[in-house]
């Protein structure tokens, strides 16, 4: 007992001192860690390691930080940008990529988050619908003439909200030595890539891999819709009107449906598993981003020799676009910090570091792709090429509803892989669901 | 956690001097300076958010804007009760409900009685047995992911190896399997905090009990039926009710590993509720199925009190 | 027969154990196991079973490549904060609805009891907005009150089954020796109770240092992370660094378990106190 006392007698001050922190907390912790509260986090002058009192800090949150190699280059660009000027501050902030846009969207709309934000276009849309992102058509001095034609989709009635910060499109990533141990060329149409395909395949080898679960919802609508795009459908007309039980988008996923049927991709894998697949040799092709060579190439440096690129083998040349934009939260205390920030961004010499940073892919500013890089990241004119057919996954009109429209559908197409559904029968009741969507 | 445990038992052979009540205090204001502290502090931090959950629940409202919400009334209701989806939804959630209960408590009785008996190494399996309960959640549904894996997962290599299946099955992306694979992990999470409780019951359990029913000549099943399941009932009753609620209300397990697919086959409440709320924005319609979820536990746990007493009129009383 | 019957009482028991023991340190080993394997290993249709010692220097990339320490540390401070937060607000309400009748305890009682029926996404938008309000945002603070919220009710059924097994005659005689309600909880009450102040301790613990949804949505700053989020951070957009994630997640559970180890003793005996009676 006398023990006890003695344990107890030590546990209990401690007690009470974080009772006593307890207490405080709203001012305390800002003090000691110079960052405490979305609001305060912007005065948050202790977190400036070289601060020297009129620092303004502002943070910048992106999934790609926490990623390795385009996070160390994106983090070393924020450093030489922190290094470059005593005005502002840009701590980065990482969120994990599959909750990324959930977790802003609450923060955003309980009235914090961080400074300047990176979006994927859906979320980025519903939050200028919500009046979340600030209105900095006159904060950005770049004259829109010398960006990329897809800035226009930063504007919402002449106002911009945005910059673009990423577009990747997607072309088919080939091994060209597999495709050559098969005795196959590269497809051109869709019959030679399901031909290819199914040379390819052999015992622990794949002739092909796209995502196809609902674990990974985003991207598994980045991979249909280009199947989808690919024969000429697409998710709504230009009225807005959905059309998903089109013939068009019928044929797309019965071809999509034949890929999983026939075991021609590694079933219930995910992507990440089966690019680490790909870069060991394990997977003959896919059709994937423009930032994947690089990745896959970072990892095997010796599988660069075997890869091959060219456009989407199917009828229509449209892709998926993924549109990734930067925005100013409305909730921040400097604005101006932040746009200062962006148009540093938006500098010519920086959009090519965030062209290299991200392995190649399109950003703000439309530019030439030089020659050496050319050489070396052979997979970019062929990106550069299918850009122009770039596409959003989010449904024309219905931008703001892709969310609940992207699991009506794929819950239906879940369906039809997993139960046996009629395809038809499948998209017809995705086309009902998303009618009463859009209706509601 | 045995509070009713302990009520059962004081009711039934109360000891003298000892449990709540036996001597009430003249002074009426210490019990509630007491339990103030805590008192504030829940109706800030759960009491709150809950009202806020009901006000949401009969609103439309987006999660960009959870406060400028519209009034509809108890139409996100009527819309849960007519969604083809709900019918499914509610059984996917008993059946996951109810079998990762029944799993936790064979699995955690097994355990327990196994580390009730004195052997030497005991601490040691004690320890061993609680890893999956100390095993952070984020890391379990990584591993498990990779090990349910279709082509290169070490339970495909296990099973097929010891025969029990002809060649690699698909766990997580099929419809029949996934949530069999969502319940052994989720019976691994728990059984240890199972077990650890019921095996804090058995050792309350007096040694001479197994002595005089070992003197009557009873087999095991025998001492189990007559000395161990009486003695651990209240117990029980207690573990069984809390490993229900904390089911119904299970979610990153479930999200992490299958966001509610294949076709469904894991889609429980929760996993609904969290859809609709950050994916869809529709905050509003979450709300209603997260407040739908706290009826439904509220069902169960009026379910469990009823039964509890009537075994506690039957069992100790006679 | 005789043998056999032996074999049956002392050989399946044993036998058994060993099975239970395997079935709960598998996946932990395998995601040591998995955190030293090259690439090639991996996708091997015919798993190794031992560890690949020479890739051990993953734990060094992570040590020096991520901030997985810093990660630990502020994982470490939650699950302490929420431990002695929870203890504190629970012991003195244990007390209460053991010791006293009062009006109003039942309500007490059946509250307790709702908060552990709430999920947590349904609160996760109100308490945002309560933190903002309150400037308990992006600060490891405001997580301990958190998970201390749906904690704390747990720890109060521990602990007021562990004060129903104090006889009251312990206190009468600190009574007479004049000590006040608080100094007979603090001299006599506690320390009898101590092996359920340690069971409740780990359950605090845990589930401080499990806890993700919290730390996902309130924390922005990086530095203030713990290591659930953290380690949520490298499943990537792109690829997901495998032996990374599994040396990291090996590192994030050892901590946890060896908290354990030195605490296991008191648990069970802990636990047991609620249920002793006579």
């Amino acid at each position: 007992m006398a023990r006890g006392i003695k344990i107890l007698g030590l546990v209990f001050p401690l007690i009470l001192v974080l009772a006593a922190c307890g207490g405080e907390q709203p001012t305390d912790p800002a003090e000691d860690v110079g960052a405490a509260g979305d609001e305060e986090t912007q005065t948050g002058e202790g977190a400036a390691p070289e601060g020297n009192g009129n620092e303004v800090t502002v943070t910048w949150s992106n999934w790609q930080f926490a990623e390795p190699g385009r996070g160390e280059r994106l983090q070393t660009l924020v450093d030489e940008y922190n290094a470059s000027q005593d005005e502002v501050f840009v701590e980065t902030v990482s969120i994990p990529y599959p909750r990324y846009a959930e977790t802003i969207t609450t923060q955003l709309g309980g009235g914090g988050g961080p400074d300047i934000v990176n979006f994927d276009a859906d979320p980025f849309f519903l939050a200028v619908d919500s009046e979340f992102l600030v209105d900095i058509t006159d904060m950005i001095e770049v004259d829109t003439e010398e960006l990329a034609r897809y800035d226009a989709t930063a504007f919402f009635d002449d106002r911009r909200y945005g910059i673009v910060w990423e577009a990747l499109n997607y072309g088919l990533i080939m091994n060209k030595t597999l495709l050559e141990e098969a005795g196959v060329e590269a497809p051109t149409t869709y019959e030679e890539l399901l031909e290819a395909a199914r040379a390819t395949t052999t015992g622990g080898q794949y002739g092909f891999a796209f995502r196809h679960t609902l674990a990974e919802e985003t991207g598994w609508w980045f991979d249909l819709s280009n199947w989808v795009y690919g024969f000429c459908g697409s998710w709504t007309d230009s009225e807005g009107n959905p059309t998903i039980n089109t013939p068009e988008v019928a044929e797309a996923v019965s071809a999509y449906q034949q890929f999983i049927e026939e075991g021609l991709i590694p079933r219930g894998t995910d992507a990440a598993t089966y690019r680490r697949m790909a870069w060991e040799g394990l997977v003959a092709m896919m059709i994937d981003n423009s930032a994947v060579p690089a990745i896959l190439i970072e990892e095997t440096p010796e599988i660069a020799d075997d890869l091959a690129y060219a456009p989407i083998p199917f009828e229509c040349p449209e892709n998926t676009q993924i549109s990734i934009f930067t925005g100013v939260n409305a909730n921040s205390e400097h604005p101006e910090a932040a746009a200062q920030f962006m148009n540093y961004l938006l500098q010519e010499d920086t959009q090519e570091q965030v062209m290299l940073a991200l392995g190649g892919s399109a950003t703000a500013r439309e530019m030439d792709t030089p020659e050496e890089l050319a050489e070396s990241n052979p997979w970019l004119p062929v990106y550069a090429e299918v850009a122009p057919d770039g596409k959003l996954v989010a449904p024309e009109g219905q931008e703001l509803l892709t969310a609940e429209i992207r699991t009506a559908v794929l819950r239906q197409v879940d369906r039809v892989i997993n139960e046996g559904v009629d395809v038809q029968e499948a998209l017809d009741e995705a086309q009902a669901e998303v009618e009463s969507i859009v209706a509601r | 956690m045995t509070e009713s445990a302990v009520r059962l038992n004081t009711h039934g052979h109360a000891p003298g001097g000892q449990g709540e009540g036996r001597r009430p205090r003249k002074r009426v204001l210490a019990p509630y300076l007491l339990i103030a502290p805590a008192v504030v502090y829940l109706l800030i931090f759960q009491a709150y958010p809950l009202l806020e959950g009901g006000r949401l629940s009969l609103t439309q409202t987006s999660l960009l804007q959870p406060r400028s919400g519209r009034f509809v009334g108890l139409a996100n209701y009527g819309e849960i009760l007519t969604s083809p989806r709900f019918l499914e939804v509610g059984l996917i959630t008993s059946i996951y409900t109810l079998a990762s209960v029944l799993g936790a408590l064979a699995l955690g009785m097994a355990a327990a009685l196994l580390m009730n008996r004195p052997f030497r190494g005991r601490g040691f399996v004690r320890s061993a047995v609680t890893i999956p309960w100390a095993a952070p959640q984020v890391a379990v549904a990584l591993i498990f992911v990779w090990m349910f894996n279709n082509q290169y997962g070490v339970i495909n290599f296990l099973l097929t190896s010891l025969g029990v299946q002809d060649d690699y099955g698909r766990w997580l992306d099929n419809p029949d399997r996934a949530l069999i694979a969502v319940l052994t992990v989720t019976v691994w999470k728990i059984f240890p905090i199972t077990a650890l409780v019921l095996l804090a019951a058995l050792q309350a359990i007096p040694d001479e009990l197994y002595e005089a029913s070992s003197i009557d000549g009873a087999d095991p099943v025998n001492v189990f039926k007559t000395v161990i399941l009486p003695g651990i009932a209240p117990t029980l009753l207690v573990i069984t009710l809390f490993l229900t609620i904390w089911s119904l209300r299970r979610f990153e397990i479930i999200w992490l590993m299958t966001q509610g697919g294949p076709a469904g086959a894991t889609g429980t409440l929760v996993v609904d509720l969290y859809r609709e709320a950050f994916r869809h924005s529709r905050l509003g319609y979450g709300a209603t199925l997260g407040m739908v979820g706290v009826l439904v536990s509220t069902l169960a746990t009026a379910a469990f009190f009823a039964v509890s007493q009537r075994l506690n009129r039957k069992g100790i009383t006679a | 027969m005789n043998s056999l019957r032996r074999l049956g009482r002392k050989g399946l028991p044993r036998l058994l154990v060993i099975v239970v023991v395997v079935i709960a340190v598998f996946p932990v080993y395998w995601t040591v196991h998995t955190s030293l394997l090259t690439t090639s290993d991996l996708f091997s249709r015919s798993p190794r079973f031992l560890p690949d010692l020479a890739n051990l220097d993953v734990y060094q990339r992570v040590f020096y490549e991520t901030p997985i320490l810093m990660w630990l540390g502020n994982s470490f401070f939650i699950a302490f904060g929420t431990t002695f937060a929870c203890l504190m607000l629970a012991i003195f309400a244990a007390y209460s609805l053991s010791r006293y009748k009062f009006r109003g305890k039942g309500v007490f009682g059946f509250g307790l009891f709702i908060t552990q029926m709430l999920p947590e996404a349904l609160l996760v938008v109100p308490l945002y907005a309560l933190f903002v309000v309150l400037g308990l945002l992006n600060n490891m603070y405001g997580l301990v009150l958190a998970n201390t919220a749906f904690t704390m009710p747990i720890l109060v059924w521990i602990l007021k089954s562990a004060i129903d097994g104090v006889p009251i005659e312990v206190e009468e005689a600190a009574r007479v020796d004049g000590c006040s309600t608080f100094g007979i909880q603090l001299s006599v009450v506690w320390p009898i109770i101590l092996p359920s102040i340690a069971a409740a301790s780990v359950i605090a613990f845990f589930n401080g240092w499990n806890e993700f949804l919290f730390a996902l949505t309130f924390i922005i700053d990086d530095a203030q992370r713990p290591a659930s989020v953290g380690l949520a951070s490298f499943i990537g957009e792109l690829s997901t660094p495998l032996e990374i994630v599994m040396s990291a997640a090996t590192l994030y559970t050892l901590p946890a378990v060896v908290f354990f180890l030195f605490i296991q003793r008191h648990v069970v005996s802990g636990l047991a106190a609620g249920s002793v009676k006579g």
